[in-house]
């Protein structure tokens, strides 16, 4: 089954490392017949602040955000949800987390029904979340930060996308020091991951649904 | 003993429970008689995006190009405690304020590129002591399973770039603010004022 893939980008320079990963990512997953939207967040001069006006109306139920709706109505139509942004200060950019903050508001992301004491996620749809990432420091001083980005998408991110969304994160680590084939490889390895014939598992989970 | 402090407040509201928080602890601060810098980031109109041109000269000698992150470092460098007053949006920092971190902390000013050991070391040398206030939407219980990340950037992130021993960390945190009664925000209103009071 085809997927509906929304990739965005964060990265303020278009012939980084990243960038190209992205581009990468783009191929594959439309070679593979999937279909692809997508946004650049620093091309698109995407302001990431909450407004104060955003926020006094983020609990009204006939809020409306005209200025963000390419984006809600990507959100809404996709499955398979692909971050691609550089790892700074343990997890997302400025620009990608007020995507978030932004973007995912109620209406969009949940829903608070009159008189219930929890909100309902609105993006069970997400039955894939998938990170590629690069950090300048090693594995191990992520690690001993606890690696933020990544629980932001395993626990975070997943808690609100379907019961069953698969995760998966493709890093680059010690970007800082690496030489040139280590980013060659890493390139390499996006065709692989987004080409689902490597992985018979999640061809088999996609076909089953 | 009187210190040198920063605040850095994120919220655009000023009504929201977060530009209380702000409040009462710049003025715990000065009742004491501490020195007190405070950036309030969306009241001076802070552009958080790192932008192509920082981001290629990040790793120059001369990585601050903006005036305002200029002034900020002065700030950060001459800071021995550093407090944040935010909320926690969506598991983490605000855009705002994850920003703030990202074009403040550059090197040559939150952390230095050893060239001999090509080992990275902090660059907050002064620093004694990092408080994070935050208010939360969330229950605590679903706050510690989703994992707190604007929490563990604040205090492993940037505790890493201080002294390691000499710089202690206080984390005060309003969770469940949507079921929170005015008693319960208040006790924690007094809870930031004596805290601050007493650093």
């Amino acid at each position: 089954m085809a997927q509906r893939v929304l990739l965005i980008r964060a990265h303020p320079v278009r012939e980084s490392l990243l960038q190209a990963a992205g581009d990468r990512a783009v191929a594959a997953l439309q070679g593979a017949g999937h279909e692809v939207r997508q946004f650049d967040l620093y091309a698109d001069n995407f302001d990431p602040r909450l407004s104060a006006e955003e926020w006094r109306t983020r609990h009204s139920p006939n809020m409306t955000r005209p200025q963000l709706s390419a984006h809600i109505e990507a959100l809404r139509w996709a499955n398979h949800l692909v971050l691609v942004y550089p790892t700074w200060f343990g997890g997302f950019p400025a620009i990608l987390k007020g995507w978030l903050d932004r973007v995912w508001v109620q209406g969009v992301a949940y829903e608070l029904a009159p008189g219930a004491r929890r909100t309902r996620s609105l993006l069970r749809h997400l039955r894939m979340v998938t990170v590629l990432t690069t950090h300048g420091s090693s594995k191990i001083m992520n690690t001993v930060q606890g690696e933020p980005g990544r629980r932001m998408l395993r626990r975070g991110i997943r808690s609100q996308a379907s019961l069953r969304c698969r995760t998966r994160w493709v890093a680059l680590y010690g970007n800082d020091r690496i030489d040139t084939s280590a980013r060659e490889r890493f390139l390499e390895r996006i065709d692989h991951e987004f080409t689902l014939a490597r992985h018979h598992h999640a061809l088999r989970w996609w076909r089953s649904r | 003993m009187l210190v040198q402090v920063l605040v850095v407040h994120a919220h655009p509201a000023e009504e929201s429970l977060s530009a209380t928080l702000f409040a009462t602890t710049t003025a715990a601060l000065k009742r004491s008689g501490h020195h007190v810098d405070v950036i309030d980031l969306y009241a001076e109109d802070y552009e958080a995006r790192m932008n192509r041109a920082e981001r290629l000269a990040y790793e120059s000698n001369t990585p601050v190009l903006d005036p305002m992150v200029e002034r900020h470092t002065a700030m950060l460098l001459r800071a021995e405690v550093l407090v944040f007053v935010y909320p926690t949006w969506y598991w983490g920092l605000p855009a705002i304020l994850k920003g703030w971190l990202e074009r403040t902390l550059v090197p040559g000013v939150g952390f230095v590129l050893d060239p001999r050991t090509n080992k990275v070391r902090g660059g907050l040398s002064g620093l004694r002591r990092i408080v994070g206030i935050s208010t939360y939407g969330s229950r605590h219980v679903e706050t510690l399973a989703l994992a707190d990340n604007g929490r563990r950037v604040i205090m492993r992130c940037i505790r890493m770039l201080a002294p390691p021993l000499r710089c202690r960390t206080t984390w005060l945190g309003l969770y469940g603010l949507n079921r929170s009664s005015p008693q319960h925000i208040e006790r924690f209103i007094q809870k930031v004022n004596s805290t601050m009071g007493s650093l």
